[in-house]
């Protein structure tokens, strides 16, 4: 077999077994996630989840560590024209960026599973508000804290506590929701990220302004779907984008010649 | 895999420290000269014009002797005795980012300092290397010496983001609990007191904490600066009531004055790197971190404390010792792949 097709059917192989070790890490713990929905320590799912991810990182790493150490050369050998062994080098690469977008995916899909199932139980049990000063009984509010508000009906001071379990949901839900809820700009984001890494320094600015466009659609989305669970966040979503911005503005366009060259153009 | 990938592939607090200390190995290692520690045909290569001015003569023309190569030799406008002006050159020379050079600032070196071209510098920088080198009786003594000097300027800009996020007002009280003092009752959890004594001692109550913690979280999810972050840090670690926290409080130090540390460390190389290799495999076979760290005799707070100290003193000798935490680093790995068989999976997929 040619070093090209022993390529191909290499990557077939980890691409297999990629999708098979998730395929089952989603099935086991889709079942342990129903049996600790009500309550229960969902740790053990946690390190089970950093073992599959160790063996999923690792299938990936396989991908280029085989390139650099057989398969470039192997291809070569046999006398095949560079652009041939370009492009199935960047297949690998493709492929690499194919699974760690999959398996960012499988924790955030489960935790988000679990802060859902947990919401919903807690949801069908939560207390009404209930005023000590006047006795009144008013609909729960949404909330995944601890608060304290104003009576609707006499305007006493009430402390308002959802319980352990719609905390806990909130708790675990708060990232993994609100990044499932941005998962199209995020995929975008990538994708705009490595455009700009693959173009390495000097980036040109078009790179750069689309990559910034796309990190700020995401968090926007994301921003604005944490805001359920953390509403102090709505108080000023502009700011709040800046300020997760200014990272990248810092360490990444301010480093590049042709974004300072434009007069470092922030949208934001 | 390599001596650098394996501890890339490290987890937990100290994995970062120690993936940063042996990548400063590769990055600040004498530059263009492969692994580091291994400087083929470097040290010694001098030109007998400069060799009077800053070397043993009779050494150059030895070595010149053992190897007919003849480099060029040229300090171009560099005085080795002013060291941190050719670190600084040198790091907007062959570094781009946050810490490096632009192309403006790497045409204003050359030009102050006589450089022509890039071929040119790199005789230059291996000639100030070379000088260097013997000044402080090796390579590796200057690369650690750089390698300091580095964290001497991230420190620097790092004190520059706390004052800057001070000015902001993202350091003041929530609800009159301060930074440092949010960070000691954390780090008092984090030691086992009863979450509600602990409230209550303090006078605190718990809708009042879950909102200051809301908010102190909130400041930091948002700080990309790690200012908050850095701050909140040294307050968790100066109130550590761990059996390592004196060893953390003296790294903080330390790192802050950017000097050698004054302690000796409590356990050697080999065995904090025997504690990493558990959390490793641990991790790869989904145990429970804190089990894996009790299972060394560890708590989470001797842990972080462990860790700050042990990673600052592998940043200030990892230069200097690599051949030698390389050969123990090996014996290390070694043992676990040993101790640990069958936790490498998928091995039945070749090219």
């Amino acid at each position: 077999m040619s070093a090209l097709a022993r390529w191909d059917a290499f990557l077939a192989q980890i691409k297999g077994r990629h999708e098979q070790v998730r395929a089952e890490a989603l099935a086991a713990e889709r079942a342990f996630i129903a049996s600790i929905a009500a309550g229960g320590d969902y740790l053990p799912m946690s390190h089970r989840l950093g073992a599959i991810k160790h063996r999923l990182q690792e299938l990936e790493s396989k991908i280029m560590d085989t390139w650099h150490a057989q398969v470039d050369d192997a291809i070569l050998d046999e006398g095949n024209p560079v652009e041939a062994r370009d492009a199935a080098c960047h297949k690998g690469i493709a492929l690499g960026h194919e699974l760690e977008d999959a398996r960012d995916a499988v924790e955030i899909t489960l935790l988000a599973e679990l802060a859902r199932a947990r919401y919903q139980v807690a949801a069908a049990a939560l207390p009404p508000l209930a005023c000590a000063a006047c006795g009144a009984h008013h609909q729960a509010p949404h909330t995944f804290r601890l608060v304290d508000l104003a009576c609707p009906s006499c305007g006493a001071a009430v402390r308002y506590d959802p319980g352990d379990l719609m905390k806990s949901a909130g708790a675990i839900g708060t990232h993994p929701v609100s990044h499932e809820a941005a998962g199209q700009e995020a995929a975008a984001m990538r994708a705009a990220d490595r455009a700009c890494r693959g173009a390495r320094s000097p980036c040109p600015l078009a790179l750069l302004k689309a990559s910034e466009a796309a990190q700020i659609a995401y968090w926007r989305r994301y921003l604005a779907s944490r805001a359920w669970f953390e509403p102090e966040l709505a108080r000023d979503p502009e700011l709040e984008v800046r300020k997760r911005m200014e990272q990248w503005y810092q360490f990444t366009a301010d480093q590049e010649e042709a974004w300072v060259a434009a007069g470092r153009p922030r949208a934001i | 895999m390599g001596f650098l990938d394996t501890l890339k592939n490290l987890f937990g607090g100290a994995k970062a420290r120690a993936e940063q200390a042996m990548n400063q190995v590769g990055q600040h290692g004498h530059p263009g000269h492969g692994h580091p520690g291994q400087h083929p045909g470097h040290p010694g290569h001098g030109h007998p014009g400069h060799a009077h001015a800053y070397g043993a003569p009779e050494q150059h023309q030895a070595e010149e002797e053992e190897d007919s190569s003849e480099e060029a030799f040229d300090l171009a406008g560099f005085n080795p005795e002013d060291e941190e002006t050719f670190f600084d050159a040198m790091r907007h020379m062959e570094s781009e980012g946050m810490f490096g050079g632009t192309d403006e600032s790497r045409a204003e070196i050359m030009q102050r300092f006589g450089i022509r071209d890039r071929m040119h510098w790199q005789t230059v920088r291996d000639s100030v290397f070379s000088v260097l080198a013997r000044k402080y009786g090796s390579i590796e003594e200057v690369s650690q010496r750089q390698v300091n000097w580095s964290m001497g300027q991230m420190q620097r800009h790092q004190q520059q983001q706390t004052q800057r996020a001070a000015a902001s007002g993202e350091l003041n009280p929530v609800e009159g609990i301060s930074l440092e003092k949010w960070a000691a009752m954390n780090a008092a959890i984090a030691s086992g007191m009863n979450h509600e004594d602990l409230l209550r001692s303090n006078g605190i109550d718990p809708a009042r904490w879950e909102r200051v913690s809301g908010e102190w979280n909130a400041r930091m999810a948002r700080d990309t600066t790690f200012a908050i972050t850095t701050v909140y840090g040294n307050a968790f670690q100066a109130a550590s009531q761990g059996k390592y926290g004196d060893y953390a409080r003296e790294a903080n130090a330390a790192r802050a004055a950017n000097r050698e540390l004054s302690m000796e460390p409590p356990m050697t190389i080999e065995q904090y790197w025997e504690i990493l290799y558990e959390q490793d495999y641990g991790s790869k076979q989904g145990r429970d971190p804190i089990e894996v760290l009790k299972g060394c005799g560890l708590t989470v707070v001797d842990w972080t404390d462990l860790s700050a100290f042990m990673g600052y003193y592998m940043n200030r000798t990892v230069q200097r010792n690599w051949q030698q935490f390389n050969a123990m680093h090996e014996a290390v790995k070694a043992k676990f792949a040993a101790k640990y068989p069958g936790v490498t999976t998928d091995v039945d997929i070749k090219f």
